[in-house]
């Protein structure tokens, strides 16, 4: 054997002991304070990617700040986030997954409504705590028990701020005739039924009522025909890329109704960037709002702005870390990351999040959160209840500019 | 009936389907001239829209203007990417398959892209004429519409006196008839195969601004407007470019007609039972095929 | 002149033509007789660099063309009217002549060169605007014919230019390519009608199952006992 290969075994020799060393010293700083992983999936790419991505942002916000302030239950927390490309049945491959496979200690809620409604099944199987959106109320009609919406985005609540409001405003002075469109999918459906209820109680009469499919390929017909029916109130169920196509043709074509109330397309961030003052006025709901005067909003706009600079964190953001936040409620509330505790816990006791204070019932939700919210000079006013009213509503919407 | 619903739905729907068939004439040459069915093609067009909302937001620069930039850019990088991707697989056995497998990779690989510059939010491309419209009678035309529309008049001309009046158009036209024989007139096949690569993902870009006139847009939209171009392509007929000008304005004619006759659940039924209708009676598109 | 130097192609491993040696004289017309299948198309393709050869070289005027692209054996005035015509269907007679014309120098004084093959082939002024997909199988070979010659060819190749047609357009063909010889041109012309084929050329080559097997001048070829017995039928 030459002395080069000699010397190049014992430098073998070295290195391997070095890395074995390494490993050992990680092992053992692992067992003392071994992260709780938390796992599951986000729509970070295709079509939710945008809300996806600032779910994301928010979930990673809470983990710097527990982190910070010691961990979970005095250990460390990390997340291991796949990306289900927004398609339903890749969620649900990777709940199973984070829960089988990678053996996760906690699982995070997940995002839109159809993926969190097809999980809900899964986590049930294995009793696994999941807070999310849920989407609308029959997902947590089927007696799930360790599914929680915390808040949830409801949308059978999505309007109560709205109507509740209008309800203020002198008979004589509201709609008489509403245009209902509403994108055809459950989410649409669940939107409809508060108009339903209120329009019947507010004794305004829906001349329209029109479901189309996704995606909507021109709106003018449903402008032209709300303006031919004198319709005073137009309801636009739908996203962002039907919703901005239903401002523009109502803008085009001169239609001023005196209110337009907009389902989950006027949230993001992107309706009033990209639609500018034409998306003024328009009147929505959340169930979480930057600006509640709740503990811990302040400290996720301060954070938004230094790093996005963006005035008023995005509703999704919220929505990442006020999951985040019932969640780890539970977890230190039961003291134990046994599932079934958390879940008692949980519907045993209050959480106090920075959509304020919740108490979940048998379904896993609290009671009706609705907030109404307007869009004015490009941001997103609370305007019902009155205690968290952030501007006065403008009514009837001035004609376009 | 309601007159004045059916005129402007029809109106609306026809504009929109001129855009759709903008963005599908490329598509259709590169399935029918080079049996590469090219998926990345709205993906190209996709990128040309978010060039155009950066360049309005930017400088100022009309969405139409910017094309002047846009298109030889993409018509470079069509070029680029036949030479060094399609080009190789085209003398596999099964070219059709095996591009769109390629092209989807592509499609994936420049949708993250977009990503990567432009974030994942939606984007509305806000001009000055986007909520101008002008009225003859009781009719609305949206300008944004009337100027998607007049963009696939010129790029289909284009197109078409290229392939009909030019030595290089009819090379290519050549190429695609009789391969063999085109080649012992001296024809470059590899050249001319790409030439047209090159020129179908130019047209994806007009395409794309069209679409951004009519479309909010995300770096995933291009999924969206691939159903489109098939659409257009199997009613139009493969290699066809009137053929996919017609489809398109059909499309756009019954959009049109359905909205304004029909509850607008049955829209997407109508359109792809038409589909399938077509592809039982006429598997080759409602025109002939033929560049 | 054009030499062909031993090739040897193959297809999926079975020869078609082996060690195949042959000269084309400039301004004199060849003939490359044999049966069908016996690998003549063969040859002239792998003169056009449609074919690749397992071995051997191909000459044109001492220059190294094997290897080289179709086009640019185009590009040097070796040109080939294939075998079945193979036009553009759905293209005018016209745009099948300037497609002939495609190369730069051919395209220079295209209009002169379609002027010349009007009067060459008249019918096909009269039928310029017609697609040729529907013209008849004479039509159609006078535009093969005339489309290869819009390319200006030094060495004219012609696959079985009387393959399908009637005995009188047949003649006609024949006895244009006469005429162009006498003008200057070099030909080779494939045929399995070799009585007339033999009659018109210099010398003749005679294929069988991918070999030579005989060539001479085309006198010597007509009285050849073996070509006389197998071919013509005496």
């Amino acid at each position: 054997m030459t002395s080069r290969r000699k010397g190049f075994i014992t430098m073998s020799g070295k290195l391997l002991g070095t890395i074995l060393m390494v490993l050992l010293m990680c092992w053992t700083v692992n067992a003392a304070e071994k992260p709780i992983v938390i796992g599951g999936s986000l729509p970070l790419t295709g079509q939710f990617a945008e809300t996806g991505q600032w779910i994301e942002r928010g979930m990673k916000f809470w983990a710097k700040e527990t982190n910070e302030k010691g961990g979970l239950l005095g250990r460390p927390v990390e997340f291991k986030i796949y990306d289900d490309e927004s398609n339903v049945n890749k969620a649900v491959t990777y709940a199973e997954k984070a829960i089988t496979v990678d053996k996760v200690d906690l699982l995070f809620g997940g995002y839109p409504g159809t993926a969190a409604r097809a999980v809900m099944p899964v986590v049930e199987k294995h009793k696994f705590v999941y807070v999310s959106m849920g989407g609308h109320m029959k997902s947590f009609e089927q007696g799930y028990t360790y599914s929680f919406g915390g808040p949830p985005l409801m949308g059978e609540w999505w309007y109560e701020g709205f109507f509740q409001w209008l309800e203020t405003v002198p008979a004589d002075q509201r709609p008489k005739r509403a245009a209902v469109y509403t994108m055809n999918n459950p989410i649409g459906a669940s939107l409809t039924e508060s108009i339903i209820i209120w329009t019947k109680k507010l004794g305004i009469e829906i001349a329209i009522d029109e479901k189309y499919n996704l995606p909507l390929p021109d709106a003018t017909p449903l402008i032209v025909k709300a303006k031919q029916m004198d319709c005073d109130l137009l309801c636009s169920n739908g996203v962002f890329a039907d919703g901005v196509m239903t401002i523009r043709a109502a803008k085009a074509l001169g239609y001023n109704p005196k209110a337009i109330v907009q389902g989950i397309g006027s949230v993001v961030p992107a309706w009033s960037k990209e639609l500018g003052p034409d998306g003024d006025y328009v009147f929505s709901g959340t169930s979480l709002h930057d600006k509640l005067k709740f503990p811990g909003n302040d400290k996720l706009n301060a954070f938004v702005k230094k790093e996005y600079q963006i005035d008023g964190y995005p509703m999704y953001f919220g929505f990442g870390y006020v999951w985040m936040q019932t969640l780890s409620q539970g977890v230190e509330g039961a003291k134990s990351l046994d599932q079934t505790k958390i879940r008692d816990w949980l519907k045993s006791n209050k959480v106090d999040t920075i959509a304020g204070p919740m108490k979940f019932t048998d379904k896993g939700i609290p009671d009706p959160i609705n907030f109404c919210t307007q869009v004015i000079n490009g941001h997103a006013e609370l305007i019902w209840p009155p205690e968290v009213r952030t501007a006065n509503p403008v009514y009837p919407k001035p004609a376009w500019k | 009936m309601n007159l004045v619903l059916v005129f402007q739905s029809l109106i609306s729907g026809i504009m929109m389907g001129a855009v759709y068939a903008l963005l599908g004439i490329g598509f259709s040459l590169t399935w029918g001239v080079m049996k590469v069915i090219n998926v990345s093609h709205a993906t190209f067009g996709l990128i040309a829209a978010f060039v155009a909302y950066t360049l309005f937001k930017v400088f100022g620069m009309d969405p139409v203007a910017s094309l002047a930039v846009t298109l030889p850019s993409l018509f470079g990088l069509g070029c680029l990417v036949y030479w060094f991707l399609i080009n190789p697989i085209t003398r596999a056995k099964a070219v059709i398959v095996s591009s769109m497998i390629l092209t989807f990779g592509i499609a994936i690989i420049l949708e993250n892209l977009i990503l990567l510059v432009w974030g994942a939010d939606p984007r509305l491309l806000t001009t000055s004429y986007t909520n101008k419209v002008f009225a003859i009678g009781p009719l609305y035309f949206q300008y944004p519409r009337v100027l998607g529309f007049l963009m696939a008049v010129v790029g289909v001309t284009a197109i078409q006196l290229f392939l009909k009046r030019t030595l290089t158009g009819k090379a290519v036209r050549a190429a695609w008839q009789q391969s063999e024989a085109s080649q012992l007139c001296g024809i470059n096949l590899k050249k001319i195969s790409m030439i047209t690569f090159g020129l179908a993902v130019a047209s994806a870009g007009a395409g794309g601004v069209g679409m951004a006139m009519l479309y909010s847009f995300e770096p995933h939209s291009h999924n969206l407007w691939l159903i489109y171009l098939f659409l257009v392509v199997i009613v139009g007929g493969v290699g066809n470019i009137l053929g996919a000008a017609a489809g398109g304005m059909l499309i756009g004619v019954i959009t049109g007609l359905s909205m304004a006759f029909l509850p607008y659940q049955w829209i997407n039924v109508l359109t792809f039972g038409l589909l399938m209708l077509i592809l039982i009676f006429r598997p080759h598109g409602l025109f002939r095929s033929e560049v | 002149m054009l030499r062909i130097d031993s090739i040897t192609a193959k297809y999926q491993d079975l020869s078609a033509i082996s060690e195949v040696s042959l000269d084309v004289e400039d301004g004199k017309i060849t003939a490359l007789i044999g049966s069908n299948g016996a690998g003549k198309t063969t040859i002239l393709n792998s003169v056009s660099g449609l074919k690749e050869l397992s071995s051997g070289r191909i000459y044109w005027n001492d220059r190294i063309i094997s290897g080289s692209s179709p086009d640019q054996i185009a590009a040097l005035g070796v040109i080939q009217v294939p075998e079945g015509r193979k036009l553009f269907p759905a293209m005018t007679v016209e745009e099948n002549l300037e497609l002939g014309a495609y190369l730069p120098g051919p395209r220079r004084d295209w209009t002169k060169t379609r002027k010349r093959v009007f009067e060459l082939f008249p019918r096909l002024e009269e039928r310029r605007k017609q697609y040729t997909g529907s013209l008849s199988g004479g039509e159609q070979q006078m535009v093969a014919v005339g489309r290869a010659l819009m390319a200006l060819p030094k060495l004219l190749m012609l696959d079985e230019p009387s393959l399908g047609l009637a005995p009188i357009v047949t003649d006609e063909i024949f006895k244009i390519i006469v005429e162009l010889n006498r003008e200057g041109l070099t030909a080779l012309v494939v045929s399995q009608e070799v009585l007339q084929t033999l009659s018109i050329s210099n010398a003749a080559y005679l294929l069988e199952n991918g070999k030579i097997v005989l060539h001479g001048a085309a006198g010597a070829m007509l009285a050849d006992p073996k070509v006389k017995e197998s071919y013509l039928g005496i």
